[in-house]
């Protein structure tokens, strides 16, 4: 997971369609695009795709928890976290 | 002899002095204050709202407290202000957005009790960008804020009206939020201090939300001592936010002068030496503060950190969807009340999937316990770049986000994922007199050893001895 910086900075896959596929997004989440602003979102989407690949991992192990998990405390009598 | 100095270059520390002693009241220094904004924030547009007759009351007050002995503490009587997204009771609160133009709180957030508990005389709220996100965009309620350096720059992030503040000697101490390097972005392209306390340490209640898994409130100042001071006024367990921590706050103003003799420093020059968006000229800085650290008996190490790609992807997913889950219903009814920018920046995350969250949720222990193993077990603090060039033209930003990724290159967003506390401080100036700065991070709730660095590093760049020569005066 080392390297020098920029390296595992990733595009977009080639050929993706970022503009047909955000107009799928957009229609299924019921949000409007003002005309003016659209081609902004695109290129705004397109990068937050690209970002996606970077979170995963092929050999991550199954028991690597996300870190909202709730690590239950007993006596905690307010429900925050003591460290 | 007296002091030549103007009231607004006093520090936290002097000015209160001057209050105990009954050389200044606070009366005195919160009228200068207002004229000073009155004078310059037609320049900067650093404040949103001044609050000008809470002002004065207030001032007479902490006067009335002073001179019967009662005493609470390092702010009591020092004007302050803070970014508006922060709920203050029965002042408007705005987060710069056409959304919540009228909206005005029933309560305080929990940063402003503090302040107002301790004594603190707000002078006003602070500009933002819209949410604490979108960007300097010209169609919001009001204009963005101005860098006091050369005003035709940008400030830096976020808290814009909180860097414009402090450098212009308008607030010695203002509070922000930092996301993804809110606070030290304005830092470091404004040339002052700003710290990101660890997460839990300072409350995020009554601020308005960005992301609540990245959220952190902290202070800007001209001074590390000045930072450490508001620090330690803002600090504490809050029952009422969820993710505030219940521990003591160490006194973090006592080992300012201890130097860094003994410490071990690690300095992570990978994540943005080879990078094309690096100036040479932050880097040189850091490099000349680092050698002067070593000469001063620091043991100073390179290490090599998890790629900053991955930082960024992890803490920009949850940044995200967060935010996207936050904004969903007034992004489906009333869109074009946004800023173009904030709904560029929100909208697209409708097509991030459950699966792409809990991935970056992962990600982000994987890289706070890499941190911690490569980092932390073995030294003190870690230093590393903030803005990787001084600050660009605000006139440089294109009509739609994203704008180019140089112009808003900052190197903060990794310890808003792992939570460390870091610190931005000023390195010295660039060619085109711009400031430039570095980062300072370190062990989880060690405030303490990070202001002490980075004390030692304000005394080895005399940066404070320095102020924007030349705020234009309004036309």
């Amino acid at each position: 997971m080392s390297g020098p910086a920029g390296q595992d900075r990733q595009d977009a896959p080639a050929g993706r369609d970022h503009a047909a596929e955000f107009d799928r997004v957009m229609a299924r989440a019921g949000l409007p695009v003002p005309a003016e602003w659209r081609a902004g979102t695109v290129a705004s989407y397109a990068e937050l795709m690209a970002l996606t690949p970077l979170l995963r991992m092929a050999d991550r192990p199954v028991g690597s928890e996300p870190s909202a998990v709730y690590r239950m405390r007993a006596g905690d009598d307010e429900g925050t976290k003591d460290v | 002899m007296s002091d030549p100095r103007a009231l607004h270059e006093l520090s936290v520390a002097e000015a209160g002095a001057r209050l105990r002693s009954g050389a200044l009241t606070s009366a005195e220094l919160t009228r200068y204050t207002l004229e000073r904004i009155a004078a310059l924030n037609p320049t900067l547009r650093a404040f949103v709202t001044v609050t000008e007759e809470r002002a004065l009351k207030d001032a007479d007050r902490a006067d009335h407290e002073l001179a019967s002995g009662l005493d609470r503490g390092p702010l009591h009587g020092i004007p302050y202000a803070l970014k508006d997204i922060f709920d203050t009771r029965g002042i408007r609160t705005t987060s710069h957005s056409w959304l919540m133009a009228e909206h005005v709180p029933d309560e305080d957030a929990e940063v402003e009790s503090r302040l107002r508990a301790g004594g603190g005389v707000l002078v006003g709220k602070l500009a933002t960008h819209e949410f604490a996100l979108g960007g300097p965009s010209p169609e919001l309620p009001f204009p963005p804020a101005r860098n006091p350096w050369n005003t035709e720059h940008f400030t830096g992030a976020s808290s814009s009206g909180a860097g414009a503040a402090v450098a212009a000697g308008l607030v010695r101490v203002a509070i922000g939020s930092d996301t993804s390097g809110s606070v030290r972005g304005p830092a470091c392209h404004c040339g002052t201090v700003g710290l990101k306390p660890t997460y839990g340490l300072v409350s995020r209640r009554g601020a308005f939300p960005l992301s609540y898994a990245l959220d952190h409130i902290g202070p800007l100042g001209w001074t590390v001592a000045d930072t450490a001071l508001a620090t330690q006024v803002i600090a504490g367990h809050d029952p009422l936010d969820p993710g505030s921590v219940r521990r003591p706050v160490p006194d973090l103003v006592a080992g300012l002068g201890q130097g860094v003799r003994g410490l071990r420093i690690a300095y992570s020059p990978g994540w943005f030496r080879d990078d094309p968006a690096t100036s040479p000229e932050v880097t040189a800085a850091i490099e000349r503060v680092l050698a002067e650290l070593g000469e001063s008996g620091a043991l100073v190490d390179e290490v090599e950190l998890p790629p900053y790609g991955r930082f960024n992807a992890c803490g920009r997913v949850i940044m995200a969807a967060e935010a996207y889950a936050i904004h969903e219903a007034e992004l489906r009814r009333r869109p074009t009340a946004y800023g173009r920018y904030t709904y560029q920046r929100i909208a697209p995350a409708a097509g991030l999937s459950a699966a792409d969250l809990v991935q970056a949720l992962r990600l982000r222990q994987e890289l706070a316990d890499a941190v911690q193993r490569i980092v932390f077990d073995r030294y003190d603090v870690l230093v590393t770049a903030t803005g990787l060039s001084p600050a660009p033209r605000l006139d440089a930003f294109p009509t739609d986000w994203p704008p180019p990724r140089e112009l808003t290159a900052m190197q903060t967003i990794p310890f808003n994922v792992t939570g460390h506390p870091a610190l931005a401080l000023p390195t010295g100036l660039s060619g085109t007199g711009l400031p430039l700065g570095m980062q300072i991070a370190g062990r989880a709730f060690d405030e303490a050893t990070v202001l002490r660095v980075g004390a030692a590093v304000e005394a080895i760049t005399g940066h404070a001895a320095r102020r924007p020569a030349a705020v234009p005066r309004p036309a």
